[in-house]
């Protein structure tokens, strides 16, 4: 009895819990090879596989390492707002983020077709270069710049389609902040969806950006191990599995 | 490194004096103009050095928002932290003028042996709400330049005329029973939260005591008071900060409110500091919650008044009433975030501009559908005027006006109404300079403010004022001194946009 209500009490303040679900899920997916995940497609080209399964391990993926971020800034919105719209707002807010990740994997997945098939850049290449290319962005201002920006959430207005509207303009200034602060780790990812030790270390990596107090001082450090990492998935150092 | 104040349990703490009853004893006090000494002496240091002057000012906030380091840009607000922070601040502050004034030969032999910083207890109003000749002089009864002195205030206060009562009213600060609570506000404390210069976390909420008087004093008094980045740079600031550290004293130990959890993330965050010789140190709020004992200090006075006109509504109750059931509904609440959340009722849509003016906002108010639509009618829960997503105009320019907050007033078809009778808080906005720029990661997003008007509310209702579906919310700025006509009229106002004005009930 007292477990329980307790527990109806600490949704109450967590209307966020549903996606924390999703996000687990996402990672049990990940994780587990017979769930048809990455796992047991390792070593397999992603351009190989159909549209369909391809969108939906982004998404996944997404879900998994974008998501963790995110879960305060939803909160935040629907604490902030009426009783009845709680689990719109954290819904709405995370899917409309979700989306533009969507939108940014297609540009990256397009972009990473073109380099291959169209440029002729040899495919073991691509992963090592975006590293390299996230570690010197990890240094830039501009970098640190999006991260704060993120943090920015304006009050929402109470009720009705201004409400909506502005929860999704809020989810689309978040996530576009968030796409300026990510992309070339996530842009890295959408080209090694089958590296799970990567996508474990840049999740902690750009969760804790989001969350910590003073994030620039993560630069140096996240340049280092974005740089390390870089170095180890060149051709011939570790060998494909 | 720990906490290493070498005084710790000395019988016959220091006393922190009030500076008015000082300077009514006589002006420029030997302990008043010790403080000039101290001051000056630490202004002659070099920048870089941690016991100078302009190194002190910005362990509280770097000039113009620059990026923090281990020690500077660290002050605490919109947090549970800025009490016990603010606490560690002004000891080291106060160890620092004592070496000064300990090696100062001119000065009185007790005066050097037992000087500790005085407050400001500006509430009594009347002379006690003006500055003190000595911070406003520009000249030392030597005849030298006065240290104390700065130039860079508001024109009323370097005048000596009293601070608007509004600005220094202490009922509504005093009144919350617990010392935190996540928003809508943030309890007298704060909210809980992780480090937050300003706004990293986005749990944050000031408590009561943060907004009125804190940051309405910094503001009224104006200048260089009115930013982080320069507040400390004003020799008044660390005696307006000395009352606020006291009236958490009163709050505790006059009302005997309990404090957080010592063995939370609130007792055992550790913020580093230097001490007087220039040591790297450090403390916890845990380290610092007996202030004779471990900092040897005590204050003159830590007794509450009763409550004013305005503050009768403020739900101050009289220690010994304090179980009763008039507060028993947020007593038992415990202080963490295990409470029924408060739910927002109505809001304005679209956002709210505040350019130095009377502004008026009505906005619906909806039945609540959450916890508390079962419990309004055994209980009614608590109300919360809530002014959120506050930004400068023109990015970058400190606050110059505070308002007083009216719900519900009377227009002119009431004259013998008290418009004080609806008055439910005063509007700082303090820290609005460090709002909009990304330069750094210790500036950025909103401010946040908060009312409790549960008794307010509960009083209108009863004088048939009160309409369950909307509510009209007034902005009225304080008054500045006899001069203010004619100040207003030369003074270009910093424009500041409310992003949301709310109503939460619990
Ligand atoms: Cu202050």
């Amino acid at each position: 009895m007292i477990g329980a209500a307790a527990f109806r009490r600490r949704l109450w303040r967590h209307p966020e819990a549903t996606a924390a679900g999703v996000v687990v899920l996402a990672w049990m997916w990940l994780l587990v090879p017979t769930a048809g995940g990455a796992g047991s497609a390792h070593g397999s080209e992603h351009h190989a596989m159909p549209v369909l399964p391809s969108t939906a391990g982004w998404l996944v993926m997404v879900a998994a390492m974008m998501l963790p971020g995110a879960l305060p800034a939803a909160r935040e919105l629907a604490l902030g707002g009426p009783w009845s719209r709680r689990q719109r707002t954290t819904v709405l807010f995370l899917c409309v983020y979700v989306g533009v990740w969507a939108a940014f994997g297609a540009v990256a997945h397009a972009a990473a077709w073109l380099a291959e098939r169209g440029l002729g850049i040899d495919a073991a290449f691509v992963l090592p270069g975006l590293l390299a290319a996230a570690a010197l962005w990890q240094l830039s201002p501009w970098k640190w710049r999006a991260v704060r920006a993120c943090h920015r959430l304006r009050p929402l207005p109470p009720r009705g389609v201004r409400a909506d509207a502005a929860c999704a303009g809020a989810a689309l200034r978040y996530g576009r902040w968030c796409v300026a602060s990510c992309w070339p780790v996530m842009a890295a990812m959408a080209t090694a969806s089958t590296n799970l030790w990567l996508m474990v270390m840049l999740t902690v990596l750009v969760t804790a950006e989001k969350l910590a107090a003073q994030a620039s001082r993560l630069a140096g450090p996240g340049a280092a191990v974005v740089a390390g990492a870089a170095v180890v998935v060149l051709p011939g150092w570790m060998a494909p599995g | 490194m720990s906490e290493t104040s070498g005084n710790g349990g000395r019988r016959g703490a220091r006393v922190r004096r009030d500076i008015w009853s000082l300077e009514e004893e006589q002006p420029w006090h030997p302990i008043t103009r010790a403080y000039a000494l101290g001051v000056r002496e630490m202004q002659s240091r070099a920048d870089s050095d941690p016991t100078s002057w302009t190194y002190q000012a910005q362990i509280h906030g770097m000039p113009d928002g620059g990026q923090p380091d281990d020690f500077r840009g660290q002050c605490q607000h919109q947090t549970w932290f800025f009490l016990s922070w603010h606490r560690l601040y002004l000891h080291w502050f106060e160890r620092v003028v004592q070496a000064c004034v300990e090696a100062n030969s001119s000065i009185d032999y007790e005066v050097r042996a037992g000087w500790a910083l005085p407050y400001w207890n500006y509430s009594p109003g009347g002379t006690r709400a003006t500055l003190p000749a000595a911070f406003r002089d520009a000249a030392m009864p030597d005849g030298s330049p006065n240290p104390l002195f700065v130039a860079d205030r508001n024109d009323f206060v370097n005048d000596g005329e009293e601070l608007d009562p509004r600005a220094v009213l202490i009922d509504r600060a005093l009144a919350p029973t617990v010392f935190s609570r996540p928003r809508p506000d943030g309890g007298f404390g704060g909210a809980e939260t992780g480090w937050n210069h300003f706004n990293q976390d986005v749990r944050r909420m000031p408590g009561s005591l943060e907004q009125t008087p804190h940051g309405s004093v910094h503001v009224e008094v104006g200048g260089l008071m009115a930013g982080f980045g320069t507040a400390g740079l004003d020799p008044v600031f660390w005696l307006h900060h000395a009352n606020i550290d006291r009236l958490w004293e009163s709050w505790r130990l006059e009302l005997g409110r309990p404090d957080p959890d010592v063995v939370s993330a609130w007792g055992t965050t550790r913020f580093r500091f230097h001490d007087e010789k220039g040591n790297q140190t450090s403390g916890t709020a845990a380290d610092v919650l007996d202030t004779a004992a471990d900092l040897d200090y005590t204050y003159e006075d830590i007794i509450v008044p009763a409550p004013t006109r305005r503050g009768r509504r403020g739900r101050v109750q009289p220690p010994s009433a304090s179980e009763d059931s008039a507060t028993g509904r947020s007593e038992g609440m415990p202080p963490g975030n295990d409470g029924p959340p408060a739910e927002l009722v109505g809001a304005t849509e679209d956002a709210v501009e505040l350019s130095g003016g009377t502004q008026d906002v009505s906005f619906r108010i909806d039945r609540p559908r959450g916890p508390a639509a079962d419990q309004r009618d055994a209980a009614p829960g608590r109300v919360i005027l809530t002014v959120e997503g506050i930004e400068g105009v023109e990015p970058g320019r400190s606050a110059d006006v505070t308002y007083a907050v009216y719900l519900n007033p009377p227009g002119d078809e009431d004259p013998d109404a008290d418009p004080e009778q609806f008055f439910a808080g005063t509007l700082d906005f303090f820290g609005l300079e460090e709002v909009g720029s990304l330069g750094s990661d210790t500036t950025g997003h909103d401010l946040r403010r908060s009312f409790d008007v549960t008794d307010l509310v509960e009083a209108l209702r009863e004088e048939g004022r009160w309409d369950p579906g909307s509510v009209t919310v007034s902005f009225r700025p304080l008054r500045r001194g006899r001069r203010r006509a004619a100040d207003d009229a030369q003074r270009e106002v910093t424009a500041v946009r409310v992003g949301r004005v709310g109503l939460f009930v619990e």
